[in-house]
């Protein structure tokens, strides 16, 4: 056996859950430690790495965006819109390349998330599953939220609004409350009552952190399901060089990549059709392939070349060592 | 016994308010700002005309600042250091405003991302005294577009000094990392006066847009620190602004017997006057509150719990697992 085909079922065999564990720790110092070593790795990252943790090591996209957006129209034709566009192309580069894997390998508040059910899990709770019809109502929350982030900021500049809404997002937003706390900064914790905006904004920037708590205690990746972030990427998904397949074929409905899935997709158990398997909520933590019994009927691959497949193997493999 | 107590407080309300009101060289000082005063040798800030001050957070080619006297000498310079550690001179000019100076802070591409120092130096002979005062300014020449490339740059973020300026005071930590201002009220604010580069000691006012004044003596080598007090009281909570720059300016002194000629006269002392002007924000402790933030965290957090146990218990069997 060649060594490139040892490698792949090296790979295939691998607990995916156990490499993406690790991988979340890594990028979650990276990005609420990373200036400590004078790492800054870009201002428009696909992922909430909080402008409000002192030394992170990038910036989430969402925070320039709202500040490029509270521009006067006739500047975005000038040198000002050239920065908005740059911002833009930077972000769709980063989104491009790891598509909605910013989300379930890279996002600092997915993994503070993903750290709340381990701890239910821990403490002996079990984990809780709902309908889907229930999501589906309330999960476009995240493009009306994505439509607020961009407008109010915009009516500061061309509407007359108060400064106040200057990165409305942010001060609703549990990644502000909850990441500076990582670094010992409880500054974020506070109603702002120097204006009544203010007292609005933050009074539902904690009332928001008191549902994400219990929320993700209660549901996994609970609040993915209102991130505008994955709204604004899965708008993009489809450029992605990093795609999850379904060879619909091969496919059993067993309905095992559906139990796994931290934002419960049904589509990926009952699509036989599509072949992009990337669903509005997905956050490609590549559970579902781990999770599926047959031979590449899910596949991960990057610029073409499968990087992950469901086998046999690996999934008699991984249930072996789980015991 | 009434009559003597009266006296003797105000015997004391007297001295309390002496140094006060001698003001020695704060009235000498000229200082630099970022609004045209509208008239001159008038209170720092107490005079400022309408108009805008500069964004700390969108660069600009040009910017003018402006001088609180109409009176300087034909050989009063304006040098500039800037954030690469380069030095040029600025021109001076004046006009029914005052005097004035307009900084040159291209190229606009971040490689002048920081602080530029600007120092207005202007002497003139009186007696026997060779008067220098000096004017120096901090400019923020930033933009938040320019990615704060620098952030990790601790020669970019040092506070800078030249070694040829008779007096100069370098504040410290007036800045943060992005190059956006960081000081609020109750924060200590220090500095250093420095005799062409060398700590001195030396006696500083701090003078705040409101009036209220300090002074304090430098230590041995040169250092001083006081408390910024919270000096924005508007009339009515509703008109609070947390984006308001309340401002101060420091305000050094020094004077030795030094011999030399000035302009072909001689002269047997020497007088230097220096200052900083800055600006900070209101503490946020002022309008902020962590009880409420907790209580509306609680209340949504049982709020939420409960909402969960109450879903679960009604669907128990059918949705959990």
């Amino acid at each position: 056996m060649g060594s490139i085909k040892r490698l792949k079922q090296f790979i295939n065999d691998s607990d995916i859950n156990r490499f993406r564990t690790y991988f979340q720790v890594g990028a979650f110092f990276l990005l609420i430690y990373g200036g400590y070593l004078a790492i800054d790795i870009s201002s428009n990252m696909p992922t909430f790495a909080c402008p409000f943790v002192e030394m992170r090591g990038g910036t989430c996209y969402l925070w320039p965006l709202q500040h490029q957006m509270n521009m006067e129209i006739r500047h975005f034709l000038t040198g000002r819109g050239i920065g908005v566009l740059t911002g833009f192309l930077t972000f769709l580069f980063l989104l491009i390349l790891f598509n909605k894997a910013w989300c379930g390998f890279i996002c600092p508040l997915g993994t503070v998330q993903d750290w709340i059910t381990k701890l239910r899990a821990n403490i002996g709770i079990r984990y809780g599953t709902y309908p889907e019809k229930d999501f589906k109502k309330i999960n476009k929350i995240k493009y009306i939220l994505l439509v607020l982030l961009i407008l109010l900021p915009f009516g500061i500049a061309n509407l007359g609004l108060s400064h106040d809404w200057a990165t409305p997002y942010c001060m609703i937003c549990p990644s502000r409350t909850i990441l500076p706390l990582f670094s010992a900064d409880l500054s974020q914790l506070v109603i702002d009552f120097s204006s009544k905006t203010k007292v609005f904004l933050t009074g539902l920037g904690m009332a928001v952190t008191g549902i994400f708590v219990v929320g993700a205690f209660a549901k996994r990746r609970f609040f993915c399901l209102f991130c505008p972030m994955s709204g604004l990427q899965y708008i993009f998904s489809r450029l992605g060089i990093l795609r999850l397949e379904k060879d619909g074929s091969r496919c059993t409905r067993c309905g095992n990549c559906y139990r796994v899935c931290d934002v419960g997709i049904k589509e990926i158990a009952d699509d036989i059709e599509s072949r992009n398997i990337v669903k509005e909520d997905c956050m490609m933590c590549f559970k579902c392939v781990s999770a599926c019994p047959e031979e590449r009927c899910l596949t991960v691959k990057f610029g073409g070349i499968a990087i992950y497949e469901s086998t046999e193997r690996g999934f008699f493999k991984r249930i072996e060592k789980k015991g | 016994m009434k009559l003597s107590s009266i006296a003797l407080f105000l015997i004391l309300i007297g001295f309390m308010t002496w140094p006060e009101v001698s003001q020695g060289g704060t009235e000498e000082a000229i200082y630099l700002s970022e609004v045209p005063p509208q008239g001159h040798n008038m209170r720092h800030g107490s005079s400022h005309r309408q108009g805008s001050e500069h964004s700390e957070h969108r660069a600009v080619p040009f910017r003018k600042v402006y001088l609180n006297t109409h009176e300087l000498s034909d050989d009063a310079r304006a040098i500039v250091l800037r954030p690469d550690g380069t030095i040029t001179e600025a021109p001076l000019s004046h006009d029914e405003e005052g005097w004035s100076v307009t900084l040159d802070m291209r190229p606009m591409d971040g490689s002048l991302d920081g602080i530029f120092n600007l120092y207005v130096i202007n002497k003139e002979l009186r007696d026997e005294t060779l008067l220098i005062r000096i004017a120096k300014m901090n400019i923020i020449n930033h933009s938040c577009g320019w990615g704060h490339k620098f952030k990790f740059n601790k020669e970019r973020l040092r506070p800078k000094s030249l070694d040829n300026i008779p007096l100069e005071i370098v504040g410290y930590e007036m800045w943060d990392r992005n190059f956006h201002r960081r000081m609020a009220s109750g924060d200590m604010f220090s500095f250093s006066v420095l005799r062409k580069g060398r700590p001195v000691k030396a006696s500083v006012k701090v003078r705040t847009r409101s009036g209220w004044m300090k002074s304090l003596t430098t230590q041995e080598d040169g250092t001083g620190a006081f408390q910024l007090i919270r000096d924005y009281y508007p009339e009515r909570w509703s008109e609070f602004k947390t984006r308001y720059y309340s401002s101060f300016v420091l305000i050094a002194e020094y004077e030795a017997d030094e011999e030399g000629t000035y302009r072909g006269r001689s002269y047997k002392r020497i007088r230097i006057i220096t200052t900083l002007p800055w600006k900070y924000q209101t503490a946020r402790i002022e309008y902020t509150s962590y009880a409420y933030g907790l209580l509306i965290f609680t209340l949504f957090s049982l709020f939420t719990g409960l909402v969960v146990f109450l879903y679960r218990q009604r669907h128990k069997g059918r949705w959990v697992l």
